[in-house]
Formats: C-alpha cells, structure tokens, sequence
C-alpha cells in the first residue's frame, strides 16, 4: 500500500480513478440508450429470426463495463498508480499538445488541400519544430516525402489520395 | 495434407513474395533498431499496403517486417543497452557489457544466429503442427468457439500491462465500440444517433494506426524533451570486435534448443508473447549453467538464450490466429485485419477452404528466416549506425504513412479524425496503465462472440444450461475452464495488487 493507515482511499489527484468514473459514466449511458439506440428487430411469421433480444449483448457489456471499472476504482482508491505523469512538466505538455494539434490539423486539411499539399506543411512544421534546421534535410523531407508516398499509393499500389488544389 | 503443402510450394514460386519479404525484414530491421519505434507500429503502417498486395504478398511483407523488427531490437539493446523493442529487454542484461568489452560484434552475431534457428525450428513445428489443430479445430461449433473467445479475452487482459480487472474493463470497452454500427445478427442498426458515418461502425484500421502507432510518436517525443531537459545520452558502445567463431555458437547450442522449446510452447499460448518467453529462456539458461555467476556480466549464452526464445515465439503465435480466428497478441490482431481484408477469414475452416495459402504463408516464414540470415549479416554494421538517428528525420515520415494508410481504405476523411483522436486515446491510456491490447482484441471478437453466442441460444432452444452441460459437454468443460482462468488470474492479481504500482513505461515492456 502507497498511503498509511490514515489514509486508506486516495481520490484527490488519482487521474487513474477519474478515468475509471469516467469508464464507469460511460457504461450508465450507454445501458439508458439500449431502448432508444437499438432497432426493433424484423419480424418473419410473427417471430423474430434470432432467439437472442438484440438488446442481450450490449446489456452485458454495459454492465461488465460498469461492474469491472467499479471494482478498478476501489483497487485505484487503495493503491493508487504511482505518479503516471511523471516527468511531464509543463514544457512538455505543451510541446505534445502542439503536436496533437498538427496532427489534428493535418486531418482537417487532409481533404481540401489535398495530400500532397498538406504533407509538405505537416512534414514542414514537425520537423522544424522538432529541431531540424538543416535546410537541405528540410527540404528533402518535407518535399521528398509526400512526394515519394504519393506515389507509392497512387501509382505503385493504385489507390487515391485526395489530390485537393495542385493535381 | 501433403497435397495441401506442395500445392502451398507451387503457390510461393514467384520472384514478388521474397522481394517484399527482404523489404519488410529490411524496414523491420531499422524500425526495430530504433529504440522507441516498435514492430507494432511498423506494421501497422504496413497493413494498409498489404491490403493492396495479393495475399502472398501483402501477408508476407508484414511477416518480414515482424521478423526483422524482433532481431532489429537487440541491437541497441546490446550496443547502448536501450532495447529498441519490449522483446528485446532480456538482451540488455548480457549485451552492453559485452559491447563495453569490445566484443559488440560478436554478441550481434551471437544473437543474430540464435534468432533465425530459434525462429526456423518454431516455424517448422508450426507447419506440422497446423493440420492437427485444424482438424480439432473443426469440431469446436458456436457454443465452443464463443466460449474459447472468452478464455482467450481474459487471458490477454491477464497479461495486459495494466491489471486484470482494467484489462478486463478495456475489454468491454472494446465490446462496446464494436456494437456501434449493425449487429452481426439481424444486422439492426444500432447506437448510431442517427448518423450515417456510423452505421458502418467504427473503421478498425484508424483505430489499430491510432492505438499502436501515434502513442509511439507522442512517447518518442516525450522522451526526447525529457532527455533534452536532463541533458541525458546514452553513451554509445563498439558495434566491432572479435567474430563469433564456432565453438562458441556450438557451446551454447544447447541452450538455444532449449530456448526454442520453451518460445514454442509459450508463442501458442495467447497474451503471453516475446518479452515473457525471452525471460524464461534466460531465467532457464541461467539456472541450468554451471556458471550461473556470469549471467548479467557479458555472458554470449544469455544473448543466445533471449533471443532464440523471443524469436521462436513468432510461428506458433499464428497456430491460434489460423485455426481458431484468435489473435493471441497485438501483432496476431495485425496479422487478423490483413488476412480478413483478402476475404481469407482465419478460423477452423480457413485450412480446409484456404489449405494452399495458407501452407504457403508458412512456408514463406521459413524462407525468410534463411532470407533474413543473409540480410542481418551483411547489414549489421549499417544497423549498428542508426541507432541514434535523429528522430525529426523519422517522425514526418511515420505520421504521413499513417495518415495515408488510414485514409486509402475507405477514403473517408473522417476516418483521419478517428485515428487523431485514438491516438490521443491510446497515450492517455498507456499513462495510466490501461492496455489498449485487450481493448482492439475484443472489438475484433465481439461480432463473432455475439453471433456464435446468439447461435448458441438458437440451438438450445429454451434451455441453456442444460444444452451446455448435457448435450455440449465440451462447452460445458470449457466454461469451467473458463471460471477456472477467471479465478487463476483474479488471485494472481489479488496478490500483485498489494504491492506499490508503477506507471507504464514509456517502450512498452510487452510491446515486440
């Protein structure tokens, strides 16, 4: 046990325990959606073609959720993970946040711009901001590299890439 | 049988199927020598090539890539004693000393052969052992299967990273994502608010890009702020020296066969995976030397025991995934999503409709063993260089891999957000020690596990119990079984649990 005697469950600051309530929120919400979010099932002569209510399954999911991330939480409460954000400071935070961002917005321009357009960009900003500032490096990747994928899927395996403004 | 097998070796004869294969074991290779990228992600943002490929040779490129991504891991494991990949951890005990001493080449070699017999002799079994199971195999009906499924659910989420009941919890997780869409029985619609993006569910191969690759890329770069910050670089050691000559490889022969004994049994075995039967290997190897005292000092034999046991888990790993449809690990569950994109679903009846193909994919895999051998050799050196390339030259490419991968199937933009936000899912997930493994298993097994549980409802007719223990008693034994694993695992976890827990590191320590 991490904590003394005096302080048998710990919620306070338990990220672990959070995301099990948030676990364990989701399975309630899905259990109340069943009746709404499920079809009725068809019908042949009267009878249905499964013996199995469509609504079995995801009752016993919902509630194996919700019984399982209960049982976690009290074990997260006892003993709770020791500091999983360790070493994240807020430098670093940021730095992972701005690269979610670019990958984020990579999917959004993916379509409109085209792949090739918004593969420049994306190889563009990672690299520079991951610290490469060899411009002939620069230039080979964030030109090369699309360039190279591209054609690889367009013409070597034959499938489509949006080609957005330029192709 | 036979027939099957030589019709297996006609069907390989084509010059396209070795040359992917000595690419993939190539990229597997430089993947799996840079620490941080692991052979997962590698083939993740393979998958979606291989869909475009012929069977023979989209299935074989990602076994390559496999194959090379296991041994390309012990090289910085032995030389600056950072394993590129979780497979590879056990190398790290022998290695780098060994490296220190001058001795890097020999250790590579050392490792290079004890990985290709390991892997050779486990692909072989493999290929003999096929036939039998299959034919078992084919008398498991839908109470069976649906309860095979769930013994191979609570295995994963047992040897999860996280705890059971969280591998558990991922688990349902993953059963309930599968549900949103149709359901595999009277393809009713289902959890879709209305939405037509969602009536075709949730795409599997976003979320396997998502879960596996993009997390790497989020770990490799937190780990390069903090060793920045800390000003921390590990020191690099000599990949050269002294070859290995014969009589070393002959001293230590025999515990290579034993560690190929024990990777076979544990590859067949779901969940269980490389870093496990790399530790039993060196954990045998040590306690049967009569120099037990070397071990963890620059021993060769504990090289050859990891890896020999780490790579022989790569054939029988396919035994369940061929004749049973269940994936054993996050590499099988790869493995599952290219096989079913060629319209071969692996299962009982895969060896009697695909008997063929199949025996040819097995076949390949010896082949690229004794491909691989010639490859590793003449490249280790360029190998040993790249272990510490600069990760900025790496990441763009990774990333638009990825995003193309995932957009080609469908060609739904969409699909670029799902693989965003699992992503963004799956770091947040390994933080806090919530496997994502057991997660992607069951949401491939779900639509089977529901259809083969409403089969089973159908045929008993009203009386469930009595259908299962009177009319089915293999599924009554195997629910047993399963009760019996629930509580094996829920003690084992009862006890692991009094002890401090730590945090996921950042390589996955069960991540090949």
């Amino acid at each position: 046990m991490t904590n003394g005697e005096d302080q048998k469950y710990k919620l306070r600051g338990n990220i672990e325990a959070y995301a099990l309530i948030g676990m364990m929120t989701l399975a309630v919400t899905f259990y109340f959606l069943i009746p709404y979010q499920i079809e009725k099932p068809k019908l042949l002569f009267g009878r249905a073609f499964m013996d199995m209510k469509p609504t079995l399954f995801p009752t016993l999911a919902a509630i194996g959720m919700f019984v399982l991330s209960g049982i976690a939480l009290v074990q997260s409460l006892r003993n709770p993970l020791d500091e999983p954000f360790k070493g994240l400071d807020r430098t670093i935070g940021i730095q992972l946040s701005v690269i979610i961002v670019m990958l984020y917005g990579f999917a959004l321009t993916f379509d409109p711009l085209g792949y090739w357009i918004s593969g420049i960009l994306v190889s563009l900003a990672l690299s520079l901001y991951l610290g490469n500032r060899n411009i002939v490096t620069l230039l080979i990747l964030s030109l090369g590299v699309p360039s190279f994928i591209y054609f690889v899927f367009t013409k070597l395996l034959l499938v489509s890439l949006p080609e957005g403004v330029i192709f | 049988m036979f027939e099957s097998l030589i019709e297996g070796f006609y069907l390989l004869a084509r010059w396209d199927t070795f040359g992917v294969i000595g690419i993939g074991l190539f990229l597997g290779m430089f993947v799996g020598a840079l620490p941080g990228f692991t052979t997962v992600m590698a083939m993740s943002l393979i998958l979606p090539i291989s869909f475009f490929l012929h069977p023979l040779v989209g299935i074989p490129f990602l076994i390559g890539v496999y194959k090379g991504g296991i041994y390309g891991g012990s090289i910085p494991a032995i030389l600056i004693a950072v394993p590129g990949t979780g497979a590879a951890i056990a190398t790290t005990m022998d290695g780098p000393q060994l490296a220190q001493r001058g001795e890097g080449r020999k250790a590579l070699e050392m490792a290079l052969y004890a990985s290709v017999f390991g892997d050779l002799v486990s692909d072989v079994v493999t290929l003999f052992m096929i036939a039998p199971i299959a034919l078992i195999a084919l008398l498991v009906g839908p109470p069976e299967l649906s309860v095979i499924i769930l013994i191979a659910l609570v295995i994963i989420a047992a040897a999860s990273t996280g705890a059971l009941i969280k591998g558990l919890a991922m688990a349902f997780f993953g059963i309930m994502l599968s549900m949103i869409g149709q359901d595999p029985l009277g393809f009713m619609t289902r959890f879709t608010f209305g939405s037509l993006e969602l009536k075709s569910g949730i795409p599997l191969l976003p979320m396997m890009i998502g879960v596996f690759a993009i997390p790497e890329i989020l770990a490799v770069l937190e780990r390069l702020a903090v060793s920045k910050i800390k000003g921390t670089d590990p020191a690099k050691l000599s990949s050269g020296g002294e070859r290995l000559h014969f009589h070393e490889f002959k001293k230590c022969f025999k515990t290579i066969c034993r560690s190929t004994l024990i990777g076979t049994v544990i590859g067949a075995l779901p969940g269980a995976g490389q870093s496990v039967a790399a530790f039993a290997g060196y954990a045998a190897a040590k306690k049967n030397s009569s120099h037990p005292e070397t071990f963890g000092t620059g021993e060769i034999e504990g090289i050859a025991a990891a890896e020999a046991a780490n790579n022989a888990v790569n054939g029988p790993t396919l035994v369940p995934l061929l004749t049973l449809g269940i994936p054993g690990d996050k590499v099988t569950a790869i493995l599952l999503g290219a096989f079913v994109a060629h319209n071969l679903r692996p299962g009982p009846q895969l060896m009697t409709e695909h008997g063929p193909l199949v025996y040819a994919l097995l076949l390949a895999m010896i082949a690229a063993n004794l491909l691989f051998l010639v490859i590793a050799y003449v490249s280790i050196p360029i190998f040993a260089r790249i272990v510490t390339l600069k990760r900025f030259y790496l990441i763009p490419i990774i990333v638009l891999t990825a995003f193309a991968g995932s957009y080609v199937f469908r060609s739904d933009p969409v699909d670029l957000q799902y693989l965003v936000y699992f992503g963004v899912f799956g770091y947040f997930a390994r933080k806090l020690d919530f496997d994502v493994v057991p997660m992607v298993m069951a949401f491939i097994l779900a639509p089977t596990l529901e259809y083969t549980i409403g089969q089973t409802i159908n045929m008993a007719d009203g009386s469930l119990f009595e259908f299962m223990f009177l009319q089915r008693p293999s599924a009554g034994v195997l629910y047993i079984m399963l009760f019996a694993t629930l509580a094996y695992f829920g003690f084992k976890n009862y006890k692991l649990n009094q002890v401090k827990r730590q945090p996921a590191s950042l390589i996955g320590e069960d991540t090949p």
